[in-house]
C-alpha cells in the first residue's frame, strides 16, 4: 500500500523524502516553539498570580488576546500584517527573508506565543492549587517575592501541571499544520502534495496519520517519563483540584487509547 | 503601506457578517452533532460493549492525535466515497465543501466531547448507582435521569471551553476555501488589497466573541464552585 | 545555636511590642485593641478558645497577617508596609506552623538551607553544616536527605523547628505546633520545644498543651473574642483563674 512512497517524484526525490522533509519542519516548529512557549508561559503564568497590578494586568491581557484569537488568524497576523505595521525599514527587511524561512519564523512566533498563553493558564492553575501555607512559610523565612517564586512556588507548580502540559505538547505539534496556510511545507502540506501528485490520497494521508500518531505516542511517553522523574519521593502523584483535574484527565485520556489502537 | 483605512471594512460589512453567521452555524451544528454522538460514544465505552468500545477508543485516539487540518482533508476525501458505498452504486457522491465541513466538525468534536463525558461518567459517585438500584430504577432511567444530568452539570464548564475552542477552530475551513468569517475576510482582502485592515478587524471580532464567551464560562465555573462549597 | 540574647543598656528589654492592634476579616473582628509585650528570653503561652485571635496575633508579629491599626515593633523595627523592614524582621523571627508547611520538593536538609543561603547569604557548606547541626539537635540528622513526605508528622514538625532555627532567629513563634499531630507524636515535638526553651530562646507559643505551659512558660496569656482577658504566671492561672471565661475554657480542655 505504501509502495508509491518510494517512487520517484517529478523533482527527482522520492515521495518519502517529501514526507520526511515535512516531518523535519513539523518537528523544528514544535520543538523550538515549545521552548518559546514554555519560557513565556511561566513568566506570564506567574504574572497572573501576583498582587502587583503592574505585572498582573499585562499578563492577563496577554492571555486574553493570545488565547482568544484562532491560531490561523494569528498566523495571518504575523505573516501578512506584522511586516506592514512595523516601521517600513523593518518591514522591508522581513520581506527580504528567503522562502522557507519567511514562513517558518512567523509560524514559530505564532505557535510559540499562542501556546504560551495556554501554558500560562496551566501554570496559574498549578500555582493556585498549592497550599497557602507554602507561601506563608516562605514569607516567614524572610524569602523575597522573587525567591519565593523561584525556589518554592514555581518548582512545585510545574510538577503539578506535568500531566496537563502533555496536552499542550500535543497541541503544539498538531497546530504546526496550520503553518501550511502561509506556505510552509510541513507534514500535512507534504501529504496533500503527494496525494495531488500521485492520486494515492489514502496512502498519502495514511502515512501522515501514522507519523502523527507516532509523534503523539512519543510525546506522551516522554511526558510520562518526565512526570516520573520529577515526582517527589514519598508523595502521591500530583493532582490538581476537581475541575482542573477533570480536564487534565480528559486531555491525558487520549493516549492510553492511542496505545491500544496501535497494538 | 498607506495609512490604515477601515472604511473598506464598513463597505464590505454584509459579506463579513454572512461569513460570521456561517462560522456560528458551523459551531452550533458541530456542537449539536458532537454532543449527541459524543454522549453515545462515551456510553458505549462506559458499558464496555465488546469490539464497539475498542473501535471507538481507537477512533477517538486517532482523531485527537492528528491535526484538525489533516482530519478535514481526510473527510473531504472520504465522505463522498463512503456516501457512494452507502448509496449502493459505489461511485463517489460529491456533496460539496459546506456539507463536508458540517459532517467533519460534528464527527471531530464528537471525539472530544465523548472524552469529556467519559471521564465525567467515571467521576460519578458510586453511591448514586447504589441508590438507583435500591430504588429499582432501570438502567435507562438511571442514566437518563440521574447519571447523565450530573455528568453534564459537572462537565459543563469544560464542555463550554471546548466549544469556544471549536468556534476558533472553525476558521480552519479556510483550507477548504469556504466563506466563514476568516474566509470572507481573506477573499475581500484579495479583491481590494486591504489585508491589514481585514485581518485586524476579524482578529478583533474573534477576540471579542471568544473573550465574552470565556467570561461566561468563568462566571459559571465560579457559581458552581460556590454551590459546591456550600 | 540561637544567638546570644545579651541585653545592654541601649536596647530595650522588650523584643516584641504589640500596641493597640486591631485586625478585621470582613465583618469579623479577630483582634480588638490588643496590647502585649514580650521580653528577651521570655516564654509566653497564648491560649484561648478557637476564634479567639491567638493565631492571628502571632501571625501579625511577623506580618503574615497585616494588622489594620495599632503598632507592632519587633527588635526595634516597626512593622509598616515597607518590604525591607518586613523581610529584616522575618529573618529574626522564626515561625512553626500547625501544618508544618515544609517545602515538599526539597529534602530535609535543603528545607533548612534555602533561606540561610538565599536570604542570609551564607555559603552552601556553612549552611549544610548548620542544618545538620540543628537537625542533630532535634534528633533527626539521619533523615537529612529524605523528602518531607517520607517522614512522620512528628518528624516533619521537628524539621520545621530546625528550619526556623537555621535562620538564627531571636524569637520563635509556634502556631499550634502539635494540634495536627497524632497523640503519640506530640511528646517528641514538645520535648524539642522544652529543650529550646531551656536554652534561653524567646518563645511565643499558641498551644493547648498545659503541661508544656506549666513546665516552661513565664506567662500564660488568655485570649477570647479578640481580646487579652487574663495574663498570669502558669501556676496562678491554672490554679486560680480570675475570669469566668478562663475557668470555662480550662474546664473544657481538662477533659
Amino acid at each position: 500500500m505504501f509502495g508509491v512512497l518510494f517512487e520517484q517524484a517529478a523533482d527527482g526525490q522520492r515521495y518519502i523524502d517529501w514526507l520526511l522533509s515535512g516531518l523535519g519542519w513539523t518537528l523544528a516548529l514544535a520543538f523550538f516553539g515549545w521552548w518559546i512557549a514554555f519560557g513565556i508561559g511561566i513568566v506570564v503564568g506567574v504574572g497572573r498570580t501576583v498582587q502587583n497590578r503592574f505585572f498582573a494586568l499585562p499578563a492577563r491581557l496577554y492571555v486574553e488576546i493570545f488565547r482568544n484569537i484562532p491560531v490561523l488568524v494569528q498566523m495571518f497576523l504575523w505573516y501578512f500584517v506584522f511586516p506592514e505595521v512595523v516601521p517600513s525599514a523593518i518591514g522591508d527587511a522581513i520581506k527580504q527573508i528567503p522562502p522557507p524561512w519567511a514562513s517558518f519564523f512567523p509560524a514559530l512566533l505564532c505557535l510559540g506565543l499562542y501556546t504560551a498563553s495556554r501554558i500560562a493558564e496551566q501554570v496559574r492553575a498549578g500555582i493556585e492549587a498549592l497550599p497557602k501555607g507554602q507561601l506563608e512559610a516562605a514569607n516567614a523565612l524572610g524569602l523575597s517575592g522573587y525567591l519565593t517564586y523561584r525556589h518554592v512556588i514555581v518548582p512545585q507548580a510545574l510538577r503539578l501541571i506535568v500531566p496537563s502540559l502533555t496536552s499542550e505538547v500535543m497541541g503544539i505539534y498538531k497546530n504546526t499544520s496550520v503553518a501550511l496556510t502561509i506556505g510552509l511545507m510541513e507534514l500535512t502540506a507534504q501529504a496533500r502534495q503527494i496525494s495531488e501528485a500521485t492520486f494515492q490520497t489514502f496512502t498519502a494521508f495514511g502515512a501522515a496519520t501514522i507519523v502523527y500518531l507516532c509523534l503523539a505516542l512519543i510525546a506522551y511517553q516522554a511526558m510520562a517519563l518526565i512526570d516520573r522523574a520529577v515526582r517527589i519521593p514519598g508523595s502521591a502523584p500530583a493532582t490538581l483540584p476537581a475541575d482542573q483535574d477533570l480536564s487534565g484527565e480528559v486531555q491525558q485520556g487520549a493516549l492510553p487509547g492511542a496505545m491500544e489502537a496501535a497494538k | 503601506m498607506n495609512a490604515l483605512d477601515f472604511s473598506i471594512v464598513a463597505q464590505s460589512w454584509p459579506y463579513l457578517w454572512s461569513g460570521l453567521l456561517f462560522s456560528l452555524s458551523l459551531t452550533a451544528a458541530a456542537f449539536a452533532i458532537g454532543m449527541i454522538l459524543g454522549t453515545c460514544l462515551a456510553l458505549a465505552q462506559h458499558f464496555e460493549i465488546p469490539l464497539v468500545a475498542q473501535i471507538i477508543r481507537g477512533y477517538v485516539a486517532i482523531i485527537r492525535s492528528i491535526p484538525l487540518i489533516l482530519v478535514l482533508f481526510w473527510f473531504f476525501f472520504l465522505v463522498p466515497i463512503v456516501l457512494g458505498h452507502l448509496s449502493g452504486n459505489g461511485r463517489p457522491i460529491p456533496i460539496g465543501a459546506t456539507y463536508t465541513a458540517f459532517i467533519t466538525f460534528g464527527l471531530f468534536e464528537a471525539a472530544y466531547y465523548s472524552e469529556i463525558i467519559r471521564v465525567g461518567l467515571r467521576a460519578v459517585n458510586k453511591g448514586q448507582f447504589e441508590a438507583c438500584q435500591a430504588l429499582a430504577l432501570s438502567t435507562y432511567d438511571t442514566y437518563r435521569h440521574i447519571v447523565l444530568p450530573q455528568v453534564l452539570r459537572v462537565a459543563s464548564p469544560i464542555i463550554l471551553s471546548q466549544t469556544i475552542i471549536l468556534f476558533q477552530d472553525t476558521s480552519l475551513v479556510y483550507v477548504l476555501s469556504l466563506t466563514d468569517l476568516l474566509g470572507a475576510a481573506s477573499k475581500l482582502a484579495q479583491l481590494n488589497g486591504r489585508l491589514v485592515e481585514m485581518y485586524l478587524v476579524i482578529a478583533v471580532a474573534y477576540l471579542v466573541i471568544s473573550s465574552a464567551a470565556s467570561q461566561c464560562v468563568a462566571t459559571l465555573r465560579k457559581r458552581y464552585a460556590a454551590a459546591a462549597a456550600r | 545555636m540561637p544567638q546570644a540574647t545579651v541585653s545592654n543598656a541601649t536596647r530595650p528589654a522588650e523584643i516584641v511590642v504589640v500596641e493597640n492592634v486591631m485586625k478585621r476579616f470582613g465583618a469579623f473582628t479577630a483582634l480588638n485593641d490588643v496590647t502585649l509585650k514580650v521580653d528577651r528570653g521570655e516564654k509566653i503561652v497564648l491560649c484561648g478558645p478557637s476564634g479567639s485571635g491567638k493565631s492571628t496575633l502571632i501571625r501579625c508579629i511577623n506580618h503574615i497577617e497585616k494588622h489594620d491599626a495599632g503598632r507592632i515593633i519587633v527588635d526595634g523595627v516597626e512593622l509598616t508596609n515597607r518590604i525591607a523592614d518586613i523581610n529584616s524582621v522575618r529573618c529574626e523571627v522564626g515561625m512553626v506552623f500547625q501544618s508544618f508547611n515544609l517545602f515538599p520538593h526539597l529534602t530535609v536538609a535543603e528545607n533548612c538551607m534555602l533561606a540561610p543561603i538565599k536570604v542570609r547569604g551564607i555559603s552552601q557548606s556553612e549552611a549544610r553544616d548548620r542544618a545538620l547541626d540543628l537537625l542533630r539537635k532535634v534528633r533527626i540528622q539521619d533523615q537529612a536527605d529524605k523528602y518531607p513526605a517520607q517522614l512522620s508528622g512528628g518528624q516533619q514538625q521537628r524539621v520545621a523547628i530546625a528550619r526556623a532555627l537555621c535562620m538564627q532567629p531571636k524569637i520563635m513563634l509556634f502556631d499550634e505546633p502539635t494540634s495536627a499531630l497524632d497523640p503519640e507524636m506530640v511528646k517528641e515535638v514538645l520535648e524539642t520545644m522544652v529543650e529550646l526553651a531551656k536554652e534561653g530562646m524567646t518563645m511565643v507559643c499558641v498551644t493547648h498543651e498545659m503541661g508544656f505551659a506549666r513546665e516552661v512558660a513565664d506567662r500564660v496569656v488568655f485570649m477570647d473574642r479578640g481580646n487579652i482577658i487574663e495574663e498570669a504566671e502558669p501556676e496562678t492561672f491554672f490554679r486560680d483563674p480570675r475570669t469566668e471565661r478562663a475557668k470555662a475554657f480550662l474546664n473544657q480542655i481538662i477533659h
